[in-house]
Formats: structure tokens, C-alpha cells, sequence
């Protein structure tokens, strides 16, 4: 899923280490996040929203797949 | 699972009375229950052994062991985890039933080939028994 999270982080100019520890999770999940390998649990794609003081919809960027 | 340092204690103790029992009672013992005492005592000692000196090492560095706790838990590794148990359990029950077939073809006793096939349905078993306790819980 593609995602605005690296430009958000950058633009507080934060590493990924700072994030990952705010959110309490790995640094390799913060690399997987942005990259768009993984998809966050709703969880978690919440605690991101919070803390960048945004909406999920802000962030992630939902694309349907072409059948 | 982790556990706590008095509960690798009591087990590094219990695989040193298995241990001691085992040279002790050699020879006195029927069968190959000395070798099984050994080998549980041996088994018990290590994982308790490296229990201790793990939960020793985060006593001393409580920075590394927040990181460790945080990755640990972490919901991606968590699903890794899951993930590659699960895929490594079912290349398991196939090569369980390649045991069993290498057994007959051996000439093993029959119990053992029985004994083989039981851990084979017994993992078909207990996954569907998982799915069904999962269906209900989540």
C-alpha cells in the first residue's frame, strides 16, 4: 500500500530509529512501512496517525486492485 | 516465551538433579532410561543456562533490553514468526510421513511406522482444532 509515511517523517526530520521508538516498534517495520511492503494493523496505522497529528487516509493510500 | 530468571533457576537446578541421577544411578537403571536422563538433563541445562545469562545481560544494559522487549513484540516480526512456523510445520508433517515410509521400507517395527503416520495426523488434527478455537476468537 503506498504511503506518505518517509515524507512525513522526513518533514520532522526524524530517523527511522525516532519513529520506530515512538511508535514501539522495530526499525525494520518503519523500513517495511515505507517501502510498502508491509501494511500496518489498524492498530498501528492509528498510533501513526496520531502521532504525525493526521488521519489515516492522510497517510495511507488506499488503490483497489484491477481485476 | 519469556521467563523469568527464578524460573530458569529452578530448571538449571532440576537438569543438575537429572544429570547426577543419571551418573549416579548408571548401571543400576533398566534400559537406556540413563541416556534419557542425561539427555534430558543436558537439554533442560542449556536452555536454562542461556535463559539465566540472557535475563543477566538485560539487567545490565536496560536500554538493549526495552529494544529487544519493542522487537520482540513487534506486530510485523510477530507475523513473521507465525508465519514461517507455520510454513515450517507443514514441510515437517510431510517429511514425518517420509519417515514412516523409510521405516517400512527398513524393516522398522511396525509401532514405529504407526508411531510416524500418529505425529502426521496429529498435526492435521490440531490445526483443524486451532482454526476452529480461532474462528470463535477472532
Amino acid at each position: 500500500m503506498k504511503n506518505r509515511l518517509e515524507e512525513l517523517r522526513k518533514a520532522r526530520k526524524i530517523s527511522q530509529e525516532e519513529l520506530a521508538a515512538a511508535l514501539e516498534v522495530s526499525r525494520q517495520t518503519i523500513g517495511s512501512l515505507e517501502n510498502g511492503r508491509y501494511n500496518p494493523s489498524i492498530l498501528l496505522a492509528f498510533r501513526i496517525a496520531r502521532y504525525f497529528g493526521t488521519t489515516i487516509e492522510e497517510i495511507f493510500i488506499y488503490e483497489e486492485e484491477p481485476s | 516465551m519469556r521467563k523469568s530468571a527464578r524460573f530458569c533457576a529452578v530448571l538449571l537446578a532440576l537438569s543438575l538433579v537429572l544429570l547426577a541421577a543419571a551418573l549416579l544411578l548408571r548401571g543400576r537403571l533398566p534400559g537406556s532410561w540413563s541416556g534419557v536422563l542425561i539427555g534430558l538433563g543436558a537439554g533442560i541445562f542449556g536452555a536454562s543456562l542461556s535463559g539465566l545469562l540472557m535475563r543477566r545481560w538485560e539487567s545490565r544494559n536496560p536500554e538493549f533490553a526495552k529494544q529487544n522487549e519493542i522487537d520482540s513484540r513487534d506486530e510485523r516480526t510477530t507475523a513473521i514468526r507465525s508465519l514461517a512456523k507455520a510454513r515450517a510445520g507443514d514441510v515437517v508433517q510431510w517429511c514425518v510421513m517420509g519417515i514412516a515410509w523409510l521405516s517400512i521400507l527398513a524393516g522398522a517395527p511396525l509401532w514405529l511406522t504407526l508411531a510416524a503416520v500418529g505425529v502426521f495426523l496429529l498435526y492435521s488434527v490440531l490445526s483443524l482444532a486451532f482454526m476452529i478455537r480461532l474462528e470463535k476468537e477472532m
